[in-house]
């Protein structure tokens, strides 16, 4: 595909800037309390991972302490943090490396 | 006693009396620390202090410690206000046990969560392997309370998912 300088312009104004951004990342992190069985759920049924994606996440949650679970704009990813939080897991937000 | 029981596409709260006032005490408490949360006026709620709040509320951002308040002065009263309902869902389904609606199941699951985050915090059950506690009587009936309601949620769960596995929809 070939841009003319006034075609990238007008793609570059719009583009949407969080897309321009380093992705941001929704971390959960390992915890004594919550179930094995439970945090497979969630994964499963929040995000809608089918079922042996959500148990391997959530095996590197239980076996590495943390895992990102989702990855994208930095509002969407703030969102996801507090989803987790209403569902008593413990995650935070951070920006991705780039 | 009390058990969730599938039943076709519902899930039966079955729960006896005794049971039943257990859970509606710790849901009062639940509720009790919610209030005494909320009585702080939003703009100066930091990164609470006690580790069962900072449990429930944990620090968005931890990387950046700004923005992380920031954050949490826009979305913690909306979050608290999750976890309340999910308290008073609960304590209604107490008082008129029977079919679950979808959002009762989902308030249970999550109550259940909550208020495990909140006894374990107490019991200074911090990582994995910790077994809490154990000093007092208060001590044990907290450490009662948080594997029985871990085996009630696990309970739920399999009900959940023995009516994923028949074919009914989730809800």
């Amino acid at each position: 595909m070939t841009f003319t300088g006034q075609d990238l312009d007008e793609a570059v104004a719009t583009v949407p800037r969080s897309s321009l951004d380093t992705p941001w990342r929704t971390i959960v992190w390992n915890d004594p309390v919550n179930l094995m069985q439970y945090v497979t759920h969630v994964f499963q049924n929040y995000f809608g991972y089918p079922r042996p994606d959500a148990e391997r996440l959530m095996l590197r949650v239980h076996q590495d302490g943390r895992a990102i679970v989702a990855t994208g704009p930095r509002e969407e990813i703030e969102r996801h943090t507090e989803a987790m939080h209403e569902f008593g897991l413990w995650a935070t937000s951070d920006k991705g490396d780039a | 006693m009390i058990r969730f029981a599938p039943d076709g596409e519902r899930i039966d709260l079955v729960v006896d009396d005794a049971d039943a006032k257990a859970l509606r005490e710790l849901a009062g408490q639940f509720t009790d620390l919610l209030a005494e949360r909320a009585s702080i006026p939003t703009a100066e709620r930091f990164a609470p202090t006690d580790a069962a709040l900072l449990r429930l509320f944990p620090d968005p951002v931890p990387a950046d410690p700004i923005e992380s308040a920031e954050l949490r002065v826009l979305t913690e009263p909306a979050l608290l206000e999750h976890k309340r309902t999910n308290a008073q869902r609960v304590l209604k389904t107490l008082s008129i046990p029977g079919a679950l609606e979808a959002r009762d199941e989902l308030a249970w699951l999550q109550w259940l969560t909550d208020i495990r985050l909140v006894l374990a915090a107490r019991l200074d059950i911090v990582v994995d392997g910790d077994e809490g506690r154990t000093e007092s009587d208060a001590d044990r009936a907290m450490q009662w309370s948080y594997h029985a309601l871990g085996a009630l949620q696990a309970d739920l769960l399999d009900a959940l998912d023995s009516r994923e596995a028949a074919g009914w929809a989730s809800r």
